[in-house]
């Protein structure tokens, strides 16, 4: 009997101590984006928004959702990179205009961007996060681009605040 | 004449039988002898292997463990304990996995505060542990954390690279042991405990945190608290044996330094008379 209750005992006390879970919420952080700036080619010191900017990536169905597609007065503004791997294709679309079946139309300068990643750990819930380092942009040569100039300002992005390219059109 | 005989006789004889009646009441009848009989307890090594760890891992496709535990009897309620283990876990979190991989070894003390019945055996414990694990740490594959999900619209994007395994980790902690220990068969004893962990240090990753220590479990953030538990199975090797020493009451306890104080004060009596009488001797002599 007395046995019986010592086991008893030892079993109850086992369930009671191994039924924790944790919390899995993550506010510790996120991977940065890429700032951009539009600058005329002309005076290179002026901001000057692309006329009806689209950006999108390649092989994506949609637009970036970062910029508000096809407006004339960005001048400024963030771009996500895909952060599995070393480089993002994407199409800057000026002029743009999009049917009803969704093809998009204008004038279309492919930007590739490479990159290394860091994988940054922040915490449980979150896990890693990238930086970016080492940008180099690449415009693919075409009979009409519209971008003109591709600058590096900073080459790694750690956060959203700096600006890391230029692009003079 | 023959009257003065007698009279000289019976008076002696009187003497005689008072002096001894004066013996008889300074030794006491005790009323509350002791057992002689006297029960004798095993001592020995106790040597076993954890059962939960091989089931669970046959269970588990990610975990891998064993441990061994041993412990030896030092006195009627003190026991030298041990354990040496070998824990390998997979474990996958949202957007990652990892797997540490290390041996460890707690060393401590288990006292019993179990009053055995005659013949018996058993123990509930509690106890204490220093223990020290060295480990590696292995992140299998990892995603990034990224709210923008305009590449991976389906989930978090799962990293191409690789990390290396962050080696020559190590962790100390101490441990609050309570379990028991059941004699099933003779010499073959079933143990069970819970165990809480307090972590004294642990090596800092560069860039990945100790979220688990074999031995220890699970690390939680910004709190050196853990829990565990031990589930073995294990054989008692005989090597001497020892009485048992009992437990006096509060009663007997009285009782005995109530006779003790007593004894005292009438070897002090006697003493003094003794001295008394030598005293006597010498004045006589001079």
């Amino acid at each position: 009997m007395r046995k019986t209750i010592l086991l008893l005992c030892a079993i109850v006390s086992i369930g009671l101590f191994t039924a924790c879970e944790k919390d899995d919420i993550c506010i510790a952080g996120d991977t940065p984006k890429m700032r951009i700036s539009f600058l005329d080619i002309t005076d290179q010191s002026n901001e000057k928004a692309p006329e009806r900017l689209l950006i999108v990536g390649k092989d994506m169905t949609t637009p970036i959702s970062t910029l508000s597609a096809g407006s004339s007065s960005i001048t400024e503004g963030l771009i996500p990179l895909a952060p599995n791997t070393d480089q993002s294709e994407f199409y800057f679309v000026s002029n743009a205009s999009i049917t009803s079946e969704g093809v998009v139309s204008g004038n279309i300068d492919a930007l590739i961007i490479t990159y290394n990643t860091t994988p940054i750990f922040i915490s449980k819930a979150c896990g890693y996060i990238v930086n970016y380092e080492n940008l180099i942009p690449l415009l693919t040569p075409d009979s009409d681009n519209w971008i003109k100039k591709i600058e590096v300002i900073t080459p790694t992005i750690s956060n959203e605040e700096e600006l890391h390219i230029k692009i003079y059109h | 004449m023959k009257k003065s005989y007698i009279l000289k006789f019976i008076i002696s004889l009187l003497l005689l039988f008072g002096s001894h009646l004066l013996q008889a009441q300074k030794k006491q009848i005790d009323l509350i002898q002791k057992d002689t009989l006297t029960h004798m307890e095993q001592y020995g090594l106790r040597l076993g292997v954890d059962l939960s760890k091989k089931i669970i891992g046959q269970l588990d496709s990610d975990f891998d463990g064993i441990e061994f535990v041993a412990d030896f009897r030092l006195g009627q309620f003190l026991y030298l304990a041990a354990e040496v283990g070998q824990e390998k876990k997979t474990i996958t979190e949202d957007t990652y996995s990892f797997t540490p991989d290390g041996q460890y070894i707690k060393i401590g003390i288990d006292k019993n505060s179990y009053d055995n019945w005659y013949g018996m055996n058993n123990m509930i414990h509690i106890g204490g542990r220093l223990a020290y694990s060295k480990y590696s740490q292995t992140v299998e594959q990892y995603a990034i954390f990224d709210t923008d999900r305009y590449w991976n619209p389906e989930g978090f994007g799962i990293s191409d690279n690789t990390l290396p395994t962050y080696e020559g980790l190590s962790a100390m902690w101490l441990e609050l042991v309570f379990g028991t220990k059941v004699e099933l068969f003779a010499n073959i004893y079933l143990n069970a405990s819970v165990r809480g962990g307090y972590l004294l240090n642990h090596n800092p990753n560069t860039n990945f945190p100790n979220n688990w220590v074999p031995g220890f479990n699970a690390v939680t953030e910004e709190s050196k608290f853990g829990v565990g538990y031990n589930y073995s199975i294990s054989y008692l090797i005989p090597l001497f044996k020892k009485p048992k020493i009992y437990k006096e009451s509060e009663e007997a306890k009285m009782k005995r330094l109530q006779k003790a104080s007593e004894v005292r004060s009438i070897k002090k009596q006697e003493k003094i008379a003794q001295k008394e009488g030598e005293k006597e001797d010498s004045k006589n002599e001079n």
